[in-house]
């Protein structure tokens, strides 16, 4: 059977009902029970007045639920929900993009140690009784510390780009992962160290509307040039020689990919501690239905990451009175899913 | 069209690997590039594509010298073919012969309808269109370089150089990818490849450019520059040339002398 180009509309909106249907159920989740139709309400109310800030016209819909309700919606599930889906979203497509510019579908978004990097700022932030705000600042600011550490190591380096990056990027992993462990062993042992563990593991359980803003704002600005830019991805995984005699230069290409691509992971990692898999397992699925082009990878990668990711926080939230770490949870999925993906092996079989 | 390099000497560091190489070529030359492993074939061909500076000599590609060019326009005048090697990601024919298409597009804008058009027309033109949904890593080595020929004359440069376009091919292959080569020769491009068999120089080409340590030894129409004394000279073993003659053809074959014996 042969993949035809127009087969790839119609699996395009599909994931995109998905999503959205994923996106709308994840607000029931929870203890305090929300109908569909004060969910309706209450999202369509603050949108309109959203608008109506905006374009100054007088708003008159009747208020007919609750506060509690209210709050419930807009305070605790909407930044849940919007940065559950971010995130995964950005993990996805961060990915993808470092898969394609590495050459190896293997290849995770925190090969350069931008999640390292990340869990070190994070932990450091909690040592020195950060607030909140300062933590996820402190792990951002990290993450990118820690690739533009990899990045100027390779760009030194005698060896080839691709290999001296990889190596680069494991050199900054352990250096920092090394710096956690040295945080961890001095941490006081009552609060902080849980806050550390806990941290690391991922969660979304903490999120606040001005972090799901944060977030927001930071993955969806590098993600408009991977957007424009999605075509010319595919050049990165030739050789550079072939892509040169095409007549680009792709060293810029390559840094405008690593920045967006960093950013994106740096501040996915900084609002929601650390998520493994994602990043390799769901680019490696949307190659299976949309095949390589990335053309089609980014967007979709972008649709099943943010709902793969808000399903596993649905589940995060259910499976037990406590709740479960997403980083956890991802784990016990992705290895599984990876195992199934080696046996079949992998996107290259024809499809 | 034309290729035109004058006393073009490059060297690594202190390691000198191309000396005073004069050469050229015209429309429709087909020209095989002979010599030894590490006598500096991929590295003039660096040299003509604009990948290496040489530090003497000149290097005019229609007319444009290529130290004033950029990737862009050295991408306009000329295409490279490199060996037929499974990608790291398997791409589709289609979508492969597509980047050809990175210098006529802006850097936002991606292939649309009528450039899927083109590729189709190109990959008919090469026999291949049936292949155009496969994926690059599921097709013989020979469709592989037959696909990567596309994508190079869809870029529409008029010079084509390819490096050792049969290597990894069985014989059969092998003589159909020169087929197509001649065949693109006949309309015009000018198309320079790398190549271990003097056989297929004798057989398929109208010139011979022989290298040895970096010199060159012999220039010329194939069937003047290839001698016993050229070939034997230059793979260090003797070397017989025969005319074999069957109906109206007539072509040429070198062998090993001693295998004669």
């Amino acid at each position: 059977m042969h993949s035809t180009a127009t087969g790839f509309r119609p699996r395009m909106a599909v994931l995109a009902v998905i999503f959205l249907l994923t996106f709308f159920s994840a607000f029931f989740i929870g203890r305090y029970q929300v109908s569909a139709g004060d969910l309706f309400d209450i999202l369509s109310y603050r949108f309109l007045k959203l608008l109506s800030g905006i374009f100054d016209f007088n708003l008159k819909t009747p208020v007919t639920w609750t506060s509690q309700a209210e709050s419930v919606i807009i305070n605790v599930r909407l930044p849940r929900v919007t940065a559950a889906a971010v995130v995964g979203a950005a993990l996805s497509v961060a990915g993808a993009s470092y898969q394609g510019m590495f050459r190896n579908p293997m290849v995770s978004p925190d090969i350069l140690g931008a999640s390292t990097g990340a869990g070190f700022g994070a932990a450091l932030a909690i040592l020195l009784s950060f607030n909140y705000i300062f933590t996820t600042l402190s792990a951002f600011a990290f993450g990118l510390v820690a690739v533009t550490l990899a990045w100027a190591v390779s760009r030194v380096s005698k060896l080839n780009t691709t290999l001296s990056m990889v190596l680069a990027g494991i050199m900054v992993s352990s250096l920092f992962s090394a710096g956690t462990s040295f945080i961890k062993l001095v941490a006081d042992t009552e609060e902080q160290l849980p806050a550390i563990t806990y941290w690391l593991m991922g969660s979304l359980n903490s999120i606040k509307s001005k972090d799901a803003l944060f977030v927001i704002v930071l993955v969806i600005i590098p993600l408009v040039p991977l957007m424009l830019l999605r075509w010319r991805i595919n050049l990165l995984t030739i050789s550079e020689d072939e892509a040169r005699s095409l007549g680009i230069n792709t060293g810029r290409l390559r840094l405008v990919v690593i920045i967006c691509a960093t950013l994106m992971t740096s501040a996915s990692v900084s609002v929601s501690g650390m998520i493994g898999w994602v990043g390799l397992v769901i680019p490696h699925f949307c190659r299976l239905i949309f095949g390589y082009d990335y053309r089609r990878l980014i967007p979709a990668a972008a649709l099943m990451g943010a709902s793969f990711l808000i399903l596993v926080d649905d589940l995060s939230r259910t499976i037990s009175t406590s709740e479960v770490p997403l980083g956890v949870l991802t784990a016990f999925i992705g290895a599984p899913v990876f195992v199934y993906l080696i046996l079949i092996g992998g996107a290259d079989r024809e499809h | 069209m034309s290729i035109e390099i004058t006393d073009l000497s490059f060297s690594y560091e202190k390691h000198q690997v191309l000396h005073n190489i004069d050469f050229s070529a015209h429309d429709g030359d087909l020209v095989a590039v002979l010599g030894p492993n590490g006598v500096g074939k991929s590295t003039l061909f660096r040299c003509m594509l604009g990948f290496l500076k040489p530090q003497s000599g000149e290097i005019i590609i229609n007319g444009h010298n290529i130290r004033d060019m950029d990737s862009r326009a050295v991408a306009r005048e000329i295409a490279y073919i490199p060996q037929s090697v499974s990608p790291a990601f398997n791409y589709t024919v289609q979508d492969t012969v597509l980047m050809g298409l990175t210098n006529q597009l802006g850097t936002f804008r991606s292939p649309k309808k009528e450039h899927v058009e083109r590729v189709l027309s190109i990959l008919d033109s090469l026999g291949i269109a049936h292949l155009r949904h496969r994926g690059c890593a599921r097709i013989s080595g020979g469709e592989r370089q037959l696909t990567l020929l596309a994508r190079a004359l869809i870029q529409n440069a008029k010079v084509l150089i390819m490096d050792e376009p049969t290597a990894n091919l069985d014989y059969g292959n092998q003589y159909r990818v020169m087929e197509r080569i001649g065949s693109l020769a006949d309309k015009g491009y000018t198309i320079i490849f790398s190549t271990h068999d003097p056989n297929q120089a004798l057989l398929h080409t109208s010139r011979a450019l022989v290298l040895s340590d970096g010199h060159v030894l012999a220039s010329g129409p194939s069937k003047d520059v290839l001698t016993e004394d050229v070939l034997s000279s230059l793979y260090g073993i003797d070397v017989s040339i025969h005319d074999l003659n069957y109906g109206d053809s007539r072509c040429m074959v070198c062998t090993p002398s001693a295998a004669a014996s």
